[in-house]
């Protein structure tokens, strides 16, 4: 076989292979259709050529002759037709594919019928070659036209396009360049020009090329599976051949100097092979996985660990700035943005600046809300289907791929990468892992936002329970200061009142009614100054009252007797309900109550809020039942090792029904108890703040409850000897 | 002749208003609760109501004229509070109870104000 005829076969060959292989992959897809009709036209042409260097008699050689030239003649429709399709133009270049089809089958005519060339003779030793005629020099004026005019639209659409758009373009292009270069070394020949064309074999290479450009670039959509498969399985056959070899060396090292028969020496590599093939199939896969994909490796082992870091972290911040710290290390994108949705789910906005709001409903936000799928300007916007609006709007941002966050089919919100750094294009590859990212991503954050409502929200709930305290008590604290002032002003005013009354009546008085009347009048004023004395002193100790509360004793956490708060607690009730004395207050506390770590303020609140749900409850009752004699039983008491102080708190309220009782036991926020669901409530928002400050000293809330009889409040406080982590707290 | 009713649960500012409201020259009985109050609107079926809001019981002071328009129909009463007009206005105003009084008032504020009940006001 001659070397012209190697390179017809070899041509062929992989022409064959890797159309069909194409046309496997996206059999629907006319990019790949386009690109298998291209290869079969150079393989027909490759064929052809084939033969008829190998052809021995002119007939043969002149058939084979025209099955070549039939081949690289309809090549050059299907190269424009590959073209067109591959540059989305094939709307608009219809009309000159269809003429170019009409001429080019014109020339296959002419070829049958023996008017392209004359007669076929040996030629340098190189097989039979034509003599052309006019026709064949028109012919190839049109060749070179067709050609150059491909190659036209393939540098315009190079320039228009970027990334890796931009690159599968330019593989492609050169690729075509080899081909037709490597197919026009033969021109010469046709006349008489002694130019071996050995160079035939450079379409191979432009098949070489074209599959490169498929593995790298992911050329017509195809990657992974040729790269791992292929590799795979080259090493498979590479490394089981060598160790199959080998075993059969053994065979015949066993027959030839142990003397055993051909098929008992098999048994041996039979056994070998049987128990060595699965262990080497694991060993390749991983190597393949490690070493020939390294990346994907990985990735895939940055990826898990993000994931399983990420899952379980509640803070929005670092969420963020541990995808952005794991894509710099694995992608180098020259630029990250995170945007989320705002608490109105109105809008977009940057979680960096919180600036550049991004509509819901338009533009990219749209696009990725309907798509659920990564977006791309990387082939600078050649794609039709992108608007030119929405690629300006990725490029504002410097970025050329937009990851959406999708949550239960809601868009919460994207990603913006800009390019590598490498100028590499973002592979599927990237793709499907920013994919899986994006998804973890999107759970981590919603956990992330509703820690933080639930933080805001119970924040705001102390607030407002501190100010519905702070109200409550003003109303008290006004009622007892007034009345203290009253108190003060009427046994005065009367004093002045008799005192006028008196010197009024002096002057008219005989000495004995003068002297009565100044007894009178004395005795009344030492009781009048008596009394405002005594009330006056009254409303200091109020007003020193509040200032306990203002500033509790031993402020913020130190050793304190547990009990200490229960007075100052019960005293501020005094203040905020005027009828408060009308419960009977029962106390029962232990005298040998160890000392514990705690905050006397959050302990004069816990108290506060148990007693004040305590005479809620039994004002409830009252209506009811107004006979009832409200009590509150308080008793404090430790465990025999002294590690647990155990609060008790029971009142003769009107109880908590059973599905209430359930709720508040497990934290149900805003359980109410009253029948009415009126604006106050027996066990509503202050449990909340109660559980709060009861969580504060590491301490444990139980009820238990009747309805119509009462209800107990459980506190256990484990005693603590040293100090608790007071950062972690309010 | 008046009959005056003044219903106070702090003795401090009780009796003193007795004692003043007697040295006017009226007929002036003084209750610390509301028990005592309709004890004593019973007996002597005044015709005049101070009446202080907070008693430091379940019931409140307009609560007790409320009780007290049943056996006195035709008396006139007058509230007092520590916790300012605002508060309640309204709903003294829907009881029929036109004057409210705020503490602390100096004790003319208070004959004042008994004597422009007793006109009817």
């Amino acid at each position: 076989m001659s070397f012209l005829a190697f390179t017809g076969l070899i041509n062929t060959l992989t022409c064959i292979v890797l159309g069909f292989f194409v046309l496997i992959k996206h059999p629907k897809s006319l990019q790949n259709l386009s690109y298998f009709i291209l290869n079969a036209t150079v393989a027909l042409y490759s064929l052809g050529y084939f033969f008829w260097q190998l052809s021995i008699d002119v007939t043969p050689a002149t058939f084979w002759f025209k099955v070549l030239v039939t081949g690289f003649i309809l090549l050059n429709s299907a190269y424009l037709f590959f073209v067109f399709v591959f540059l989305n133009m094939i709307k608009e270049r219809w009309r000159i594919l269809i003429g170019s089809l009409i001429i080019n089958i014109f020339f296959v005519c002419l070829n049958l019928s023996d008017m392209f060339y004359r007669n076929l003779s040996p030629r340098f030793g190189l097989g039979f070659w034509p003599t052309p005629t006019i026709f064949f020099n028109v012919y190839l004026f049109v060749w070179f036209s067709q050609c150059f005019y491909g190659f036209y639209w393939l540098l315009v659409g190079q320039s228009l396009s970027s990334g890796r758009r931009k690159e599968q373009i330019k593989y492609f292009t050169l690729s075509a360049v080899v081909g037709f270069f490597g197919g026009a070394t033969n021109w010469p020949m046709w006349y008489g020009i002694n130019l071996p064309p050995y160079l035939n074999i450079l379409i191979s290479l432009y098949i070489a090329i074209v599959a490169y450009a498929i593995i790298r670039h992911n050329l017509m959509d195809i990657e992974v599976i040729v790269k791992k498969t292929a590799v795979f399985a080259g090493l498979f056959i590479f490394v089981y051949g060598v160790f199959t070899v080998v075993t059969i060396l053994g065979q015949e090292l066993f027959r030839n100097t142990l003397g055993w028969n051909q098929w008992f020496a098999m048994v041996p590599t039979v056994i070998v092979i049987i128990f060595a093939t699965k262990p080497l199939e694991t060993v390749l896969t991983n190597v393949t996985e490690k070493f020939l994909f390294q990346k994907k490796y990985d990735y895939k082992q940055i990826l898990q660990a993000f994931i399983d870091e990420v899952i379980t972290e509640l803070n929005l911040e670092n969420i963020v700035k541990g995808t952005e710290d794991l894509l710099a290390k694995t992608l180098h994108p020259k630029s990250f943005e995170i945007f989320l949705l705002n608490r109105e789910g109105s809008q977009f906005a940057s979680y960096r600046t919180g600036a550049f709001a991004l509509k819901l409903d338009a533009g990219l936000a749209a696009e990725l809300k309907r798509k659920k799928e990564i977006v791309s300007i990387e082939d600078g916007g050649s794609d039709p289907s992108k608007n030119t609006g929405l690629v300006a709007e990725i490029k504002q941002f410097g970025a050329v791929i937009a990851v959406p966050l999708v949550l239960q089919n809601e868009l919460s919100g994207f990603m913006l990468l800009g390019a590598k750094k490498s100028d590499e294009s973002y592979s599927k590859e990237d793709f499907e892992v920013l994919m899986d990212l994006a998804k973890t991503e999107a759970v981590a954050i919603k956990n992330a936002r509703f820690v933080e409502e639930l933080n805001l929200a119970q924040a705001e709930l102390l607030r407002a329970e501190t100010m519905k305290q702070v109200a409550s008590m003003a109303d008290g604290l006004s009622h007892q200061f007034n009345n203290r002032f009253q108190a003060i002003s009427t046994p005065l005013g009367l004093l002045n009142f008799m005192i006028t009354k008196t010197m009024a009546e002096l002057p008219s008085a005989s000495s004995e009614e003068k002297l009565k009347k100044m007894e009178d009048v004395l005795a009344k004023i030492k009781d009048g100054v008596s009394k405002a004395s005594a009330n006056a002193v009254r409303g200091g100790e109020i007003a020193k009252g509040l200032l306990k509360y203002s500033r509790p004793e031993k402020a913020g956490y130190q050793m304190q007797d547990i009990a200490k708060a229960l007075n100052l607690g019960l005293e501020l009730l005094e203040y905020k309900h005027a009828d408060f004395s009308q419960i009977e207050i029962k106390k029962d506390i232990a005298q040998d109550l160890p000392q514990t770590w705690a905050n006397m303020s959050y302990l004069q609140d816990m108290y506060q809020i148990v007693i004040d749900n305590a005479y809620d409850a039994i004002k409830q009752r009252l209506e009811d039942e107004p006979g009832l004699k409200g009590t509150v039983g308080v008793r404090i008491s430790a465990n025999q090792l002294k590690n647990l102080i155990l609060i008790e708190v029971q009142d003769n309220g009107m109880g908590m029904r059973p599905d209430i009782l359930e709720k508040v036991r497990n934290a149900v926020p805003y359980v109410t108890t009253k029948a009415s669901s009126s604006e106050k409530s027996g066990y509503g928002a202050g449990v909340q703040v109660l559980r709060r400050l009861v969580g504060f000293h590491d301490g444990r809330l139980d009820y238990e409850s009747n309805w119509g009889q009462g209800t107990k409040t459980i506190i256990e406080i484990p005693v603590k000897l040293q100090p608790i982590d007071t950062e972690a707290r309010l | 002749m008046n009959t005056i009713l003044l219903v106070e649960d702090e003795a401090d500012i009780r009796e003193p208003c007795v004692e003043f409201l007697k040295m006017m020259g009226h007929d002036v009985y003084g209750a610390q609760s509301s028990k005592e109050a309709f004890e004593l609107i019973q007996k002597y079926k005044p015709n005049i109501l101070i009446l202080d809001l907070n008693l430091k019981e379940k019931l409140t002071g307009l609560d007790v004229y409320k009780k007290a328009l049943e056996l006195v129909p035709n008396a006139k009463a007058a509230i007092v509070t520590g916790l300012g007009e605002g508060k309640i206005a309204e709903e003294c105003a829907a009881a029929g109870v036109k004057i409210i009084l705020e503490k602390p008032m100096a004790i003319e504020k208070f004959q004042e104000t008994v004597e422009r009940l007793i006109k009817g006001e």
